[in-house]
């Protein structure tokens, strides 16, 4: 018998615990760790951030799925790692508090044969004084019950703009160093639409605040379509569309603090700036989850297992080199840590190489670098990955090849919607081919023929077809291995 | 609190970007050009997922 041990409860995590319980005899056991009670579908927190869907719309708890299934369910967070045991016992480990009401604070060590952590991200606040909505001066999307509040905040700034007020909103990144452009992008055009709906738009200034160095980065250096025997960039893509809808914008930026009404930030000169604002939504940059790591005899290898930035280390190559000197094989394939073939980190949860788009610092030595995104589909394909690799080695011997995905090698999809409505919607459908750019095969970094995007209406239709079959997967209901990750 | 249109190194126009044709913007909402999107939209998501890797 195995027990199987899969900390996060996520796309990533989520994912490998429906396959491996699919994959797995039921003497084996599947047991996923997780502080949270429900499952969230993030892409449409953004649709519940403007109230044009509820938080019921977008998550569902979790306990009765795992019970269906016949997956254990701890709600837990998980605080250290033992991967070679304890003194008693050189099984692997990991301490867990739990956050069940019924036993909230209370400690437990669980035993693992194979661990897949897919903790996914700590939102970071704290890295910007003043940001964030507990007790911060900014609201976000990144949670569903953060979302509900952005909704509330909205709605006040749409009834001050009906009052005749000029009302300034400002959506987007919140340091340097922050990821999920994707999803800021997409509110402020969600923003942006419902202000034009509510006939309030003439009275309102949009802005979109990145660290992103130009429009259409999105953390991945930009990409190159081919359209109508054209190449195109996605600067340019990205810029017509602000044209379009008339949404401004401040690029290379890193926000420095936030005040009430105030975001005061620097830009890549070095030059410092405050921007007013009425209303505004700022993703904080994430770290890794708090979690140690101890060998056998108690001592500290936290920096042994896990990067800086509180990220598992797999199969990377970490090497610290200029950026002219980065590969696409310098990317993970199995996911494995180095050394513990029965530990794997999916999702958010492993430590990236280095950033793929370029970083850059400013004269006063501020980095403003877009941390690469790797969440949804690449989450959820890395996560059934590490499930399909421990399913093998739980039924072939610990010795049974990994297998392998990269996201130099991986394609993604990335519908961003910029509008809700069935037929006033629309959205920015971009598929690239790789998600890092392999610039040994590929002149522009990318396979042309899989690197697309689109604006329209078809795509808010894709969104909302991927809002229920994801949830209609996560949900395990029949046939949900048929749906892809 | 009322606040008054920015200043200040905010980008308001990308004189280099391309803006759609009113036509351009109309076959973004025409239900049938949008229909056929959809699918294709969808078939290039699928064969991406169904190649999986680029080997």
């Amino acid at each position: 018998m195995a027990r199987v041990l899969i900390l996060g409860a996520g796309v990533a995590g989520h994912t490998a615990a429906l396959h491996l319980r699919r994959l797995l005899d039921k003497e084996h056991t599947v047991t996923v760790v997780t502080p949270n009670s429900k499952w969230n579908w993030i892409p449409s927190n953004i649709w519940v951030g403007v109230g044009r869907m509820s938080k019921k719309d977008v998550v569902f708890p979790l306990a009765p799925v795992y019970k269906r299934k016949g997956i254990e369910y701890v709600q837990a967070k998980a605080v250290a790692i033992r991967p070679n045991g304890d003194a008693d016992d050189p099984t692997g480990a990991v301490d867990v508090v739990y956050t069940d009401p019924g036993r909230s604070g209370q400690e437990a060590r669980l035993r693992f044969d194979y661990l897949i952590n897919a903790t996914g991200p700590k939102l970071r606040f704290e890295a910007t004084q003043g940001l964030g909505p507990h007790g911060g001066h900014t609201v976000s999307v990144c949670t569903a019950d953060h979302a509900t509040e952005a909704a509330e905040k909205f709605a006040q700034c749409l009834e001050r703009a009906r009052a005749g007020e000029h009302q300034t909103v400002v959506v987007g990144m919140g340091h340097g160093t922050a990821t999920c452009q994707g999803a800021a992008f997409e509110y402020t055009f969600n923003v942006e639409h419902e202000l034009r709906e509510a006939g309030v738009r003439d009275n309102t200034e949009v802005i979109y605040l990145t660290n992103e160095a130009e429009l259409g980065d999105f953390g991945m250096g930009g990409m190159t379509f081919q359209q109508r025997g054209f190449t195109q960039s996605s600067q340019l893509w990205t810029e017509s569309l602000f044209n379009e809808r008339d949404v401004h914008a401040i690029v290379g930026a890193h926000v420095e603090k936030v005040e009430p009404g105030v975001i005061h930030y620097e830009t890549l000169d070095g030059s410092h700036y405050t921007q007013q604002f009425d209303f505004s939504m700022l993703i904080p940059p994430f770290g890794g989850v708090d979690m140690k790591a101890y060998d056998r005899d108690g001592s500290d290898i936290t920096s042994e297992i896990f990067a800086p930035s509180g990220f598992m280390k797999v199969d990377a190559n970490y090497t610290a080199k200029p950026f002219e000197e980065w590969k696409a094989a310098d990317w993970p394939e199995t996911y494995e840590v180095p050394g513990h073939p029965n530990m794997f980190a999916a999702g958010i949860a492993f430590a990236p190489p280095h950033q793929i788009s370029r970083p850059r610092k400013t004269p006063n030595g501020t980095m403003i670098a877009p941390a690469p995104p790797r969440t949804g589909m690449p989450s959820g394909v890395i996560g059934k990955t590490c499930a399909l690799t421990v399913a093998d080695r739980i039924k072939n011997g610990p010795g049974a090849p990994a297998h392998k995905v990269s996201l130099a090698k991986l394609g993604a999809a990335c519908v961003a919607s910029a509008g809700a409505g069935l037929r006033t919607g629309s959205a920015a459908t971009m598929t690239v081919y790789p998600v890092v750019p392999d610039w040994d095969r590929h002149p522009t970094g990318r396979n042309l023929r899989g690197t697309r995007g689109e604006l329209g209406l078809a795509g808010h239709w894709v969104k909302l077809m991927l809002h229920y079959l994801f949830i209609y997967k996560a949900k395990a209901l029949p046939g949900w291995p048929l749906i892809p990750e | 609190m009322t606040t008054q249109p920015t200043a200040g190194p905010v980008i308001t126009k990308f004189p280099s970007a391309p803006v759609p044709t009113p036509l351009t913007l109309a076959m973004r909402k025409n239900l049938l050009v949008q229909a056929a999107r959809f699918v294709a939209i969808d078939a290039r998501i699928m064969m991406m997922v169904l190649k999986g890797h680029e080997e």
